[in-house]
Protein backbone atom coordinates (compact mmCIF):
# COMPACT_ATOMS: atom_id res chain seq x y z
CA UNK A 1 0.00 0.00 0.00
CA UNK A 2 1.24 3.44 -0.89
CA UNK A 3 -0.51 5.84 1.46
CA UNK A 4 1.66 8.86 0.92
CA UNK A 5 2.03 9.75 -2.77
CA UNK A 6 5.58 10.05 -4.08
CA UNK A 7 7.19 8.88 -0.88
CA UNK A 8 9.56 6.56 -2.73
CA UNK A 9 10.88 9.36 -4.93
CA UNK A 10 11.19 11.66 -1.91
CA UNK A 11 13.11 9.03 0.05
CA UNK A 12 15.53 8.62 -2.88
CA UNK A 13 16.01 12.37 -3.13
CA UNK A 14 16.65 12.74 0.59
CA UNK A 15 19.13 9.89 0.48
CA UNK A 16 20.96 11.40 -2.50
CA UNK A 17 21.22 14.86 -0.96
CA UNK A 18 22.34 13.39 2.33
CA UNK A 19 25.19 11.59 0.56
CA UNK A 20 26.07 14.84 -1.20
CA UNK A 21 26.23 16.69 2.11
CA UNK A 22 28.36 13.91 3.55
CA UNK A 23 30.84 14.21 0.68
CA UNK A 24 30.93 18.02 1.02
CA UNK A 25 31.70 17.58 4.71
CA UNK A 26 34.57 15.25 3.78
CA UNK A 27 35.89 17.81 1.30
CA UNK A 28 35.75 20.56 3.91
CA UNK A 29 37.41 18.39 6.52
CA UNK A 30 40.28 17.67 4.13
CA UNK A 31 40.72 21.21 2.91
CA UNK A 32 44.37 21.25 4.14
CA UNK A 33 45.20 17.56 3.80
CA UNK A 34 48.47 17.32 1.89
CA UNK A 35 48.99 13.58 2.15
CA UNK A 36 46.58 10.72 1.47
CA UNK A 37 46.90 6.94 1.30
CA UNK A 38 47.65 7.28 -2.44
CA UNK A 39 50.50 9.68 -1.83
CA UNK A 40 49.57 13.11 -3.25
CA UNK A 41 47.29 15.73 -1.70
CA UNK A 42 43.61 15.17 -1.07
CA UNK A 43 41.46 15.41 -4.18
CA UNK A 44 38.00 16.88 -3.99
CA UNK A 45 35.19 14.28 -4.27
CA UNK A 46 32.14 14.84 -6.45
CA UNK A 47 28.83 12.96 -6.18
CA UNK A 48 27.14 11.88 -9.42
CA UNK A 49 23.44 11.15 -9.48
CA UNK A 50 21.46 9.02 -11.89
CA UNK A 51 17.77 8.30 -12.31
CA UNK A 52 16.45 5.19 -10.58
CA UNK A 53 13.24 3.59 -11.84
CA UNK A 54 11.30 1.32 -9.49
CA UNK A 55 9.18 -1.70 -10.50
CA UNK A 56 6.14 0.48 -11.24
CA UNK A 57 8.12 2.90 -13.42
CA UNK A 58 8.20 5.69 -10.85
CA UNK A 59 11.32 7.75 -11.09
CA UNK A 60 13.62 8.48 -8.20
CA UNK A 61 17.28 9.28 -7.85
CA UNK A 62 20.26 7.31 -6.67
CA UNK A 63 23.92 8.05 -6.13
CA UNK A 64 25.62 6.52 -9.14
CA UNK A 65 29.20 7.15 -8.08
CA UNK A 66 31.48 9.35 -6.08
CA UNK A 67 34.35 10.44 -8.30
CA UNK A 68 37.46 12.52 -7.75
CA UNK A 69 37.95 15.96 -9.13
CA UNK A 70 41.29 15.54 -10.94
CA UNK A 71 41.99 19.24 -11.47
CA UNK A 72 45.30 20.31 -9.89
CA UNK A 73 45.32 22.18 -6.62
CA UNK A 74 47.65 25.03 -5.86
CA UNK A 75 51.17 24.66 -4.54
CA UNK A 76 52.64 26.48 -1.59
CA UNK A 77 56.31 27.20 -0.94
CA UNK A 78 57.11 25.80 2.51
CA UNK A 79 60.47 23.96 2.64
CA UNK A 80 60.02 23.06 6.31
CA UNK A 81 56.86 21.11 5.60
CA UNK A 82 57.39 17.31 5.80
CA UNK A 83 55.38 16.81 2.59
CA UNK A 84 57.37 19.35 0.59
CA UNK A 85 59.11 18.16 -2.59
CA UNK A 86 62.80 18.79 -3.40
CA UNK A 87 61.99 22.35 -4.54
CA UNK A 88 60.31 23.09 -1.20
CA UNK A 89 56.84 23.17 -2.70
CA UNK A 90 53.84 21.55 -1.00
CA UNK A 91 50.98 20.40 -3.26
CA UNK A 92 47.68 21.59 -1.73
CA UNK A 93 44.27 19.91 -2.19
CA UNK A 94 42.00 21.25 -4.95
CA UNK A 95 39.22 21.97 -2.43
CA UNK A 96 37.93 25.50 -2.63
CA UNK A 97 36.11 26.77 0.45
CA UNK A 98 33.69 29.04 -1.39
CA UNK A 99 32.90 26.32 -3.92
CA UNK A 100 32.07 23.84 -1.17
CA UNK A 101 29.96 26.36 0.73
CA UNK A 102 27.86 27.05 -2.38
CA UNK A 103 27.49 23.30 -2.97
CA UNK A 104 26.48 22.82 0.64
CA UNK A 105 23.79 25.49 0.40
CA UNK A 106 22.45 23.90 -2.75
CA UNK A 107 22.42 20.42 -1.16
CA UNK A 108 20.72 21.67 1.96
CA UNK A 109 18.07 23.54 -0.06
CA UNK A 110 17.44 20.44 -2.18
CA UNK A 111 17.08 18.36 0.99
CA UNK A 112 14.61 20.88 2.37
CA UNK A 113 12.65 20.81 -0.89
CA UNK A 114 12.35 17.03 -0.63
CA UNK A 115 11.27 17.35 2.99
CA UNK A 116 8.54 19.80 2.13
CA UNK A 117 7.38 17.50 -0.68
CA UNK A 118 7.08 14.73 1.92
CA UNK A 119 5.24 17.04 4.29
CA UNK A 120 2.84 18.21 1.59
CA UNK A 121 1.96 14.71 0.46
CA UNK A 122 1.45 13.64 4.07
CA UNK A 123 -0.92 16.57 4.52
CA UNK A 124 -2.74 15.58 1.33
CA UNK A 125 -3.26 12.07 2.64
CA UNK A 126 -4.57 13.45 5.93
CA UNK A 127 -6.92 15.84 4.15
CA UNK A 128 -8.21 12.93 2.07
CA UNK A 129 -9.01 11.06 5.29
CA UNK A 130 -11.17 14.00 6.36
CA UNK A 131 -13.62 13.14 3.56
CA UNK A 132 -15.16 10.65 5.96
CA UNK A 133 -15.84 13.23 8.66
CA UNK B 1 -35.30 -14.86 10.35
CA UNK B 2 -35.97 -11.18 10.08
CA UNK B 3 -32.85 -9.46 8.72
CA UNK B 4 -33.28 -6.61 11.14
CA UNK B 5 -33.59 -8.84 14.19
CA UNK B 6 -30.33 -10.47 13.16
CA UNK B 7 -28.68 -7.07 13.28
CA UNK B 8 -30.09 -6.69 16.77
CA UNK B 9 -28.53 -9.98 17.80
CA UNK B 10 -27.33 -9.12 21.32
CA UNK B 11 -24.72 -11.88 21.17
CA UNK B 12 -22.82 -10.14 18.41
CA UNK B 13 -23.00 -6.89 20.30
CA UNK B 14 -21.67 -8.24 23.62
CA UNK B 15 -19.11 -10.25 21.68
CA UNK B 16 -17.61 -7.20 20.02
CA UNK B 17 -17.36 -5.32 23.32
CA UNK B 18 -14.94 -7.83 24.80
CA UNK B 19 -12.87 -8.57 21.69
CA UNK B 20 -9.43 -7.23 20.73
CA UNK B 21 -9.62 -4.47 18.09
CA UNK B 22 -8.84 -6.74 15.17
CA UNK B 23 -11.71 -9.10 15.96
CA UNK B 24 -13.92 -6.24 17.03
CA UNK B 25 -14.08 -4.86 13.50
CA UNK B 26 -14.48 -8.37 12.09
CA UNK B 27 -17.44 -8.99 14.43
CA UNK B 28 -19.09 -5.73 13.44
CA UNK B 29 -18.47 -6.57 9.78
CA UNK B 30 -20.09 -9.95 10.32
CA UNK B 31 -23.06 -8.43 12.10
CA UNK B 32 -23.49 -6.12 9.14
CA UNK B 33 -23.17 -8.83 6.52
CA UNK B 34 -25.06 -11.65 8.23
CA UNK B 35 -28.55 -10.14 8.04
CA UNK B 36 -28.45 -10.23 4.26
CA UNK B 37 -27.92 -13.98 4.33
CA UNK B 38 -31.37 -14.59 5.68
CA UNK B 39 -33.37 -12.54 3.20
CA UNK B 40 -35.39 -15.13 1.28
CA UNK B 41 -36.16 -14.64 -2.37
CA UNK B 42 -33.90 -11.64 -2.79
CA UNK B 43 -31.83 -12.08 -5.96
CA UNK B 44 -28.08 -12.07 -5.47
CA UNK B 45 -26.79 -8.60 -6.17
CA UNK B 46 -23.28 -7.25 -6.39
CA UNK B 47 -23.83 -5.57 -3.07
CA UNK B 48 -24.87 -8.82 -1.48
CA UNK B 49 -21.94 -10.81 -2.87
CA UNK B 50 -19.58 -8.10 -1.76
CA UNK B 51 -20.80 -8.52 1.79
CA UNK B 52 -21.24 -12.29 1.79
CA UNK B 53 -18.38 -13.45 -0.38
CA UNK B 54 -18.23 -17.06 -1.52
CA UNK B 55 -18.95 -18.59 1.87
CA UNK B 56 -22.36 -19.72 3.06
CA UNK B 57 -23.76 -20.38 6.51
CA UNK B 58 -24.58 -17.92 9.24
CA UNK B 59 -21.48 -18.58 11.36
CA UNK B 60 -18.88 -17.98 8.64
CA UNK B 61 -17.66 -14.42 8.28
CA UNK B 62 -18.39 -12.49 5.11
CA UNK B 63 -16.02 -10.91 2.64
CA UNK B 64 -16.31 -7.61 4.51
CA UNK B 65 -14.95 -8.99 7.76
CA UNK B 66 -12.20 -10.84 5.85
CA UNK B 67 -11.08 -7.71 4.06
CA UNK B 68 -11.23 -5.76 7.30
CA UNK B 69 -8.97 -8.36 8.90
CA UNK B 70 -6.53 -8.22 5.98
CA UNK B 71 -6.51 -4.45 6.16
CA UNK B 72 -5.72 -4.45 9.87
CA UNK B 73 -2.88 -6.88 9.28
CA UNK B 74 -1.48 -4.55 6.58
CA UNK B 75 -1.64 -1.58 8.95
CA UNK B 76 0.04 -3.64 11.64
CA UNK B 77 2.81 -4.68 9.24
CA UNK B 78 3.37 -1.04 8.33
CA UNK B 79 3.73 0.03 11.95
CA UNK B 80 6.09 -2.89 12.57
CA UNK B 81 8.21 -1.69 9.65
CA UNK B 82 8.30 1.81 11.15
CA UNK B 83 9.27 0.34 14.50
CA UNK B 84 12.13 -1.70 13.00
CA UNK B 85 13.38 1.36 11.08
CA UNK B 86 13.41 3.32 14.34
CA UNK B 87 15.15 0.49 16.19
CA UNK B 88 17.87 0.10 13.54
CA UNK B 89 18.44 3.85 13.58
CA UNK B 90 18.79 3.98 17.35
CA UNK B 91 21.02 0.91 17.51
CA UNK B 92 23.32 2.49 14.94
CA UNK B 93 22.68 -0.20 12.30
CA UNK B 94 21.50 2.44 9.85
CA UNK B 95 21.98 6.19 9.79
CA UNK B 96 18.92 6.93 7.72
CA UNK B 97 16.99 9.40 9.84
CA UNK B 98 14.56 10.31 7.09
CA UNK B 99 13.73 6.68 6.27
CA UNK B 100 12.65 6.10 9.85
CA UNK B 101 10.58 9.31 9.85
CA UNK B 102 8.95 8.52 6.50
CA UNK B 103 8.11 4.99 7.64
CA UNK B 104 6.55 6.28 10.84
CA UNK B 105 4.57 8.92 8.93
CA UNK B 106 3.30 6.23 6.58
CA UNK B 107 2.33 4.05 9.51
CA UNK B 108 0.56 7.02 11.11
CA UNK B 109 -1.46 7.77 7.99
CA UNK B 110 -2.44 4.13 7.52
CA UNK B 111 -3.45 3.93 11.18
CA UNK B 112 -5.69 6.97 10.89
CA UNK B 113 -7.21 5.42 7.76
CA UNK B 114 -7.97 2.34 9.85
CA UNK B 115 -9.56 4.46 12.57
CA UNK B 116 -11.69 6.26 9.97
CA UNK B 117 -12.78 2.90 8.57
CA UNK B 118 -13.68 1.65 12.02
CA UNK B 119 -15.73 4.80 12.70
CA UNK B 120 -17.53 4.35 9.40
CA UNK B 121 -18.34 0.68 10.05
CA UNK B 122 -19.52 1.40 13.61
CA UNK B 123 -21.62 4.30 12.34
CA UNK B 124 -23.29 1.98 9.83
CA UNK B 125 -23.86 -0.58 12.56
CA UNK B 126 -25.43 1.98 14.87
CA UNK B 127 -27.59 3.25 12.00
CA UNK B 128 -28.90 -0.31 11.61
CA UNK B 129 -29.50 -0.56 15.34
CA UNK B 130 -31.68 2.54 15.24
CA UNK B 131 -33.93 1.14 12.50
CA UNK B 132 -37.60 1.03 13.50
CA UNK B 133 -39.14 -2.44 13.17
Amino acid sequence: MDFIPGIGATAGGLDAQRTRLEVIAQNLANIHTTKTADGGPYQRQVVNFSEALDATGNSSVRVESVTRDLSPGGARFDPSHPHADENGRVQMPNVSLSHEMVDMLSASRAYEANLSAAKTSRNLAQKALEIGR
Amino acid sequence: MNPISAAYNPQVFTQYKSLPPEQELAAVGQALSDPFKNVAGVPSTDFQTAFLGESSGVKSSGALSNSVGDFIRDVDAMSKRAESARASLLSGESNNLHQAMLASQEAGVSFSLMVEMRNKVLETYQELMRLQV
